[in-house]
């Protein structure tokens, strides 16, 4: 039993080191790497660059090369949206920024569901979105292990309907860790 | 009772009229028969009574070991997980240089850069243009601004539109 | 619908579209079902996942059938004890939450049928009990809260009387708010039946207790 899963086992480590080993390598060439996004802290995300940022570094030259290669109507409107993005107040950006940055530290799976939700409660009624906004900013305050107390409690589900329940359940990943 | 509908269909629209599940064009529908029909005024009077009592029966709230015990039983059940019942049979012993192989790749792949202006070599998948992963964020900051309110952090104060 | 999805359009926000039109969107409809396939495959942190999200229904649901919060409790962690069981078997073929439902309402109805000689007994206790842990609200008075705790008996009775497929079938239109058709999933009958449940089950309601509010 113990020699056939050895054979196993050190294949699977030749494996690895044949195609990892270069992949290290590269990293020395190319003279380092970013820190990847899972390790990233609460107070590291707000420093984490989104794709827009990256964007704004770049050269002159570099950022119309990349707007080049849209086409006329799409490179317009991406101009449009940036500077759109850029007018709003430096408060607003950061906001936006973490919350990005919080929504892609997440598994695909739970970014899709809170995309998704974002998408039912942009559908809601006026006033059931403003009781929402209330609701996270209420459960944002509260230390993780009290969230989920709060959005299951008696007075929880007599505020909000099944459909609500389940938005701001899926969107709750995007509160701060605290 | 008089009421021109049929019973069945009366039934239906006063427990969706009392649960407010009627699209708009039949609760109006629905309301104008009321005008005319003392009958079903009473019933949807008392099914909204009903509706309201039921609401005000609050569960009780959750044993704080619920996700343990059952922890425990799916253990006690006797269920393993997935990889123990396909290589159990094998020991620990083999685990260490598979693991040491993951770790090998799990650091190639954290420390791998990206790199978005780097044109992808013959063969290789491009890699998502920078023009397009700015589009694709300023999709996601506009879903983001739907959302309306600061949760960015944990301060509390007043909800306001982003 | 713009056939180049690259283009704009001015009828649905760009973010929408891409929730709309996102391939694991089109994949598949129910996200607990694309979470539950995961589980199949062995992430057992997608179990996790389901436990949160649907943890509290199911309990709420039993204790609303079974009147008594331990046996509901128990009568939970057997149901999502048969989805870990049966993980391996788990095909789409329906929403999850009705595979979910349907095992919990089977639990239930077994329970009530089987539980039908103690019931007397235990209703009795859990009325105490349970009543009293009803969390009491503090802006009521004592008389206020008084008045409210035996209204809440006067429906846990009315309930209680119910036959038990009635029973469920106003759980799952009144608490989860199901559809008929979903409820008729559940209970493995027509919607036509379902409706039958409903009305004569809302009927014995209204009769009972409209004279409460």
């Amino acid at each position: 039993m113990f020699p056939r899963g050895s054979i196993l086992a050190l294949a699977a480590l030749g494996w690895g080191l044949f195609f990892g080993m270069p992949a290290l390598a590269q990293r020395g060439a190319r003279g380092g790497a970013r820190a990847p996004r899972g390790t990233q802290t609460e107070a590291g995300q707000n420093q984490q660059k989104t794709p827009i940022d990256e964007f704004e570094t770049m050269s002159p030259d570099e950022q119309q090369k990349a707007l080049n290669r849209l086409p006329p109507a799409q490179r317009r409107q991406l101009q449009e949206r940036l500077q759109r993005f850029n007018a709003l107040p430096p408060e607003q950006q950061q906001t936006l920024k973490t919350l990005y940055n919080r929504l892609h530290q997440l598994p695909p799976q739970r970014q899709e569901a809170v995309r998704k939700a974002i998408n039912k409660f942009s559908q809601q009624a006026p006033d059931r979105q403003q009781a929402m906004r209330e609701e996270l900013r209420s459960v944002a305050a509260l230390p993780p292990q009290q969230r989920q107390a709060q959005m299951s409690s008696p007075d929880f589900r007599a505020r909000f309907n099944k459909k609500e329940q389940d938005i701001l359940r899926d969107m709750s990943p995007l509160l701060p860790e605290r | 009772m008089g009421c021109s509908l049929k019973k069945s269909v009366a039934e239906e629209l006063i427990v969706a009229y009392a649960a407010r599940t009627l699209s708009a064009d039949l609760e109006a529908d629905f309301e104008r028969h009321l005008e005319t029909c003392a009958g079903c005024r009473e019933l949807v009077a008392q099914q909204r009574a009903v509706w309201s009592l039921l609401d005000e029966w609050h569960p009780l709230p959750v044993s704080p070991d619920f996700d343990h015990q059952l922890a425990r039983r799916v253990a006690r059940a006797g269920q393993s997980p997935w990889w123990h019942r396909r290589f159990g049979r094998w020991g620990w012993r083999p685990l260490i240089p598979v693991a040491a192989a993951c770790t090998v790749l799990l650091f190639a792949f954290l420390l791998k850069e990206d790199d978005h202006a780097v044109a992808p070599g013959p063969g290789s998948q491009p890699q998502v243009r920078i023009e397009q992963q700015v589009e694709h964020a300023l999709d996601d900051m506009d879903m983001l601004k739907q959302i309306g309110v600061d949760v960015s952090s944990a301060k509390p104060g007043p909800a306001r539109k982003i | 619908m713009d056939s180049d999805p690259m283009q704009p359009s001015a009828a649905q926000p760009s973010w929408a579209r891409r929730v709309n039109n996102s391939e694991t969107a089109q994949r598949l409809p129910d996200g607990d079902a694309e979470l539950m396939l995961q589980v199949r495959d062995g992430d057992e942190a997608c179990f996790t996942q389901l436990l949160e999200r649907h943890r509290n229904a199911v309990i709420h649901f039993l204790y609303r059938m079974v009147l008594n919060q331990a046996v509901a409790e128990e009568l939970a962690q057997e149901v999502f004890l048969r989805v870990y069981r049966f993980r391996s078997n788990y095909e789409p073929t329906a929403k999850f939450t009705t595979w979910l439902f349907r095992i919990a309402t089977h639990l239930g109805l077994n329970w009530i049928r089987d539980g039908r000689h103690e019931k007397g007994q235990e209703s009795l206790d859990e009325r105490t009990d349970g009543a009293s842990r009803q969390v009491h609200d503090r802006s009521r008075t004592v008389e206020q809260e008084l008045v409210y705790q035996a209204k809440l008996r006067e429906v846990r009775q009315a309930i209680e009387n119910l036959p038990s497929k009635q029973r469920a079938a106003v759980m799952m239109h009144k608490y989860e708010e199901l559809g008929y058709a979903e409820i008729a999933d559940v209970l493995r009958c027509s919607e036509s039946a379902v409706k039958s449940l409903l009305f004569r089950a809302y009927e014995s309601l209204r009769m009972r207790l409209a004279h409460l509010a």
